[in-house]
């Protein structure tokens, strides 16, 4: 939440604004000239994930949650406080107008402290930092003393506006700017900035940036303390309304107000003043004040650098122990989603937990089918209308398969599959209708279970892969359901050996290629030894070579340990080969289901959804027309056995 | 109820009087109500009276604009909460550019309500909710390109107006993209709450996402950039153009709006 409009009144906002603009300036002819002169689009889209960055919520503790600034984040990659202070200016701008999260007029006091002070005081500890405790620890300290300095100028502006009284104000704000700041600006940006020096070091290119003399950090830091403390004042002496200022401009004290009682407006000051200094005295008890907070806050962050991680590797297996306990009890007791009877869910655990204690991958797919329904999935009559539209993405679905089948939907774009496959997993919530998985509704209470049983693997891996390494990735799943380190550990060896990715741990997800990333999604989802594994165009932008070998491992994870198989495509060519069943949709409803054979031998069917008959059918099909008394095939053996049939050279 | 970008952007794409209106006045007239409110005496009852008449006349246009009034509601509710607290905290306050205060009640432990400091708040709390208003009027009545290129036909420089203009067009793929993670995730049954594993890995997991969010828009960012070298892209270029003229309409609003403000300054 920033200032928003007519909280600050007309002639401190203007001072802000004047203020801002020169750096504004200065950062654009910073854009200009050192990024190369005209890469100032990047800065563009930059400003827009950070625009999405915003919207990320962090949780803090007691139910409360924060989300970062970035400003300094931008500041310390790309090596200029100029960049901080552009990309903040555009979010913010963006924000005012079209969010309306601050306001208009004060858009020139929420940069001014959140652009100008954070940037330049956060950019410039971290420089000064750098030295001393590495990069890593020092961006942590450059973002939240940023974030911290710009909490107190938000509180010195609401402050001389006359809304709160300022030491008050100043040990709420900075107390909890404090704290969010440790985990919203420090521990993120810290983060941020260990990535990128793992995936892209060129981005930030250490080596390459300019040693600042001290002589220039300090004239910096000088100059944002003087603004920050003399701008509002200067602005402050006449508080209020326009038309009020300048009644008092002119030399008249007293103002009657409607509320009948004479009212004197005096500036903000004089109750913080040191006496017998005069004007002096006020702008020295602030700067005091100022500096205590300063002094205060480095205290804090000294404390805090000790005991939180901020060095990658320090300090990480402290924390994880402790719940060590819990976690097990609760990871034996999450593999169950129909607990009927007491006795069954027991006798269900037990068998689980037999296969996780003794690392055993044989046992997969739990034999207990006790679901009171043959099909591991069903849909009935679902339907599904999106928010933003008034047509039905699905609509009237029944679908259900059975445990171990391999069922392929086929349909063109748009057709409604992804809709459908976000409905098995309970992403999306039906508009009416049902979804059952082992015969159970999808409620908010086993909701972590079904997402256990039923893996999707989307259609883009990059939207899945967001760790900096394979390993952690595919780790994600398990540590979710709450699985002990080592449990976890065994996991992800069972699934990247299950993708033939040994060897891959340590690789950075950025560097994989498209089939390799695609492995790792589904070793993502493997590792959750998912029962069902939902898989939205998995050959999608594979050369054909990758195609196929993914196609393998899916029929093998099929074969040989039971896992049932939802697969959409619309790459006709695979169906056959793969499929035991295919369901095709069209504009959101299933139009027909079959073997293989069937579907294909509907030529109306195949018309309808923009799709075409697998070639070696086509093959077959004009061999029909060519008067050549062949049956249709799909598969190339069958085709192989047809043509040498004809050709009389087999029965 | 929860407002997405993408709610505002269906908004103002509907077919209204106000829609059709050029963009430029509209900005105009916005920032007119809004530094009018803001020059207006903070400790005068007479203010409120003025900004109610002018909130109504906001919400008026809301209604021929035919904005969905749900939406609208809870756009303002969203953005008021910050608002609502400082102004409800006023008549507990000693505001320091005052210096009389006559008490209305005294609630113990030293705690009173001030007759000056209500004023202040509801003066404040009238001022946040006009200004609100008008800015949901703006943004739901027009796209935001159309904002981009208004800002640039009024002076906005043409370095800031292509760094808007792009910012926009990313906006909604990152916004996309990041709800994609978030489905992604949540299918590992990724939840920020989860009492079963350390806080402190799911804070590396959100700071994990975050990174490849940040890196992914660096990296879109330098295709974006490669592509438009590709398409002859230069410093000077021009990137929006759009010549709609300001119609008789337009200045019908903008002198209502601003004969209404002088109605609301001298008469009351």
């Amino acid at each position: 939440m920033h200032i928003p409009d007519g909280l600050i009144p007309f002639p401190q906002f203007i001072i802000y604004w004047l203020f801002i603009l020169p750096p504004l300036y200065l950062s654009l002819r910073w854009a200009r000239q050192e990024m190369d002169e005209m890469k100032t689009p990047l800065l563009a889209v930059l400003a827009a994930g950070i625009f999405a960055i915003q919207a990320i919520n962090l949780p803090i503790g007691m139910g409360t949650s924060g989300h970062m600034v970035g400003a300094v984040l931008a500041a310390i990659i790309l090596g200029s406080p100029y960049a901080g202070m552009l990309l903040l200016t555009l979010v913010l701008v963006v924000q005012a107008f079209v969010f309306y999260d601050g306001g208009i007029t004060t858009l020139g006091a929420n940069i001014f402290n959140m652009g100008l002070v954070s940037c330049w005081s956060g950019y410039y500890t971290y420089r000064w930092l750098e030295g001393k405790l590495g990069t890593v620890s020092a961006s942590f300290a450059g973002a939240w003393l940023g974030l911290v300095l710009s909490a107190i100028t938000a509180t010195l502006q609401i402050f001389l506006a006359g809304a709160f009284p300022l030491l008050e104000a100043l040990v709420v704000m900075v107390t909890f700017h404090a704290v969010i700041g440790l985990i919203g600006e420090g521990f993120i940006t810290a983060t941020v900035v260990k990535f990128i020096l793992v995936s892209r070091p060129d981005i930030m290119n250490l080596e390459q940036r300019k040693p600042i003399s001290k002589k220039a950090l300090f004239t910096a830091a000088a100059v944002v303390l003087v603004l920050a403390v003399a701008a509002p004042y200067i602005a402050s002496t006449n508080p209020d309304g326009l038309e009020q200022a300048m009644v008092i401009m002119m030399g008249e004290e007293k103002i009657e107000t409607t509320l009948g009682t004479s009212m004197q407006y005096s500036p903000p000051m004089p109750d913080y003043s040191i006496p017998g200094l005069g004007r002096a005295g006020e702008v020295l008890s602030i700067a005091a004040g100022t500096i205590l907070v300063l002094a205060a806050g480095l205290m804090f962050m000294k404390f805090a650098g000790k005991n939180r991680v901020v060095t990658p590797g320090s300090g990480e297996d402290a924390s994880s122990t402790g719940d060590g306990n819990n976690r097990k009890s609760n990871s034996s007791s999450s593999n169950n989603i129909s607990s009927s009877s007491e006795s069954k869910s027991k006798s269900k655990s037990k068998s689980k937990s037999n296969t996780d204690e003794n690392g055993n991958d044989n046992i997969w797919v739990s034999e207990d089918r006790d679901w009171g329904t043959p099909y591991i999935i069903e849909t009935r009559d679902l339907t599904h209308i999106y928010q933003s539209g008034s047509t039905k993405a699905l609509n009237g679905i029944n679908f259900s398969v059975k445990p171990g089948e391999r069922v392929v939907l086929l349909g063109a774009n748009g057709a409604g599959k992804s809709t459908l496959f976000k409905h098995l997993n309970g992403i999306l919530r039906s508009t009416s209708g049902q979804v059952l998985v082992k015969g159970q509704p999808i409620t908010k209470s086993n909701i972590n279970d079904v997402r256990r049983t039923v893996g999707v693997v989307f259609q883009n891996p990059d939207d899945q892969i967001f760790s900096p390494t394979v390993a952690q990735d595919v780790a994600f799943g398990p540590m979710n359901l709450g699985l002990s380190p080592d449990k976890v550990e065994r996991r992800v060896k069972q699934a990247l050996e299950m993708v033939r990715l040994i060897g891959y741990e340590d690789r950075a997800p950025h560097h994989l290629s498209g089939g390799e990333k695609k492995r790792v999604a589904i070793a993502g989802i493997l590792a959750m030894k998912p029962e069902v594994l939902v898989l939205d165009e998995p050959t999608n932008g594979l050369d054909p070579g990758s195609a196929a070998r993914l196609m393998h491992l899916i029929m093998e994870m099929n074969q040989k340990l039971g896992i049932t198989m939802i697969l959409a495509t619309h790459e006709v060519d695979l169906v056959p080969e793969f499929a035991q069943r295919v369901c095709v949709m069209s504009a959101g409803t299933f139009i027909g289901e079959g073997t293989p054979m069937e579907i294909f031998s509907r030529t109306d069917l195949i018309a309808k959804t923009h799709l075409r008959l697998p070639v070696v059918a086509q093959l077959m099909e004009q061999l029909k027309k060519d008067e050549l008394d062949v049956a249709l095939k799909l598969t190339i053996d069958g085709a192989r056995d047809e043509i040498l049939r004809v050709a009389g050279r087999r029965n | 109820m929860h407002i997405t970008l993408y709610d505002i952007e269906r908004e103002s794409y509907k077919e209204s009087l106000l829609h059709r209106m050029d963009g430029r006045i509209k900005m105009l007239m916005t920032l007119v109500i809004i530094i009018y409110v803001v020059s207006l005496p903070r400790l005068d009852i007479v203010t409120i009276e003025r900004l109610g008449i002018l909130w109504l006349y906001l919400v008026a246009l809301i209604i021929v604009a035919g904005l969905n009034p749900v939406y609208a509601a809870a756009r303002i509710a969203i953005t008021l909460p910050f608002g609502l607290g400082v102004s409800i905290l006023q008549p507990f306050i000693r505001q320091p550019f005052i210096t009389e205060f006559n008490v209305l009640y005294k609630l113990g432990l030293g705690i009173s309500v001030t007759a000056e400091g209500l004023l202040f708040g509801s003066v404040l709390f009238a001022k946040f909710m006009v200004c609100v208003t008008a800015v949901v009027l703006l943004s739901s009545t027009t796209q935001m390109r159309d904002m981009v290129a208004s800002a640039r036909r009024l002076g906005l420089p043409s370095e800031l107006t292509l760094l808007f203009s792009m910012m926009i067009r990313y906006l909604f793929v990152f916004w996309g993209m990041l709800r994609r993670i978030r489905t992604a995730q949540k299918t590992r049954c990724f939840n920020i709450w989860n009492k079963n594993v350390p806080r402190r890995w799911i804070l590396e997991q959100i700071g994990y996402s975050i990174s490849s969010l940040f890196l992914r828009s660096y990296e879109q960012g330098e295709r974006t950039y490669y592509s438009m070298l590709c398409r002859a892209y230069s410093a000077d270029s021009q990137i929006c153009v759009v010549t709609q003229k300001v119609g008789a309409s337009d200045y019908m609003m903008f002198s209502v709006t601003l004969i209404l403000i002088g109605l609301v300054q001298f008469c009351i």
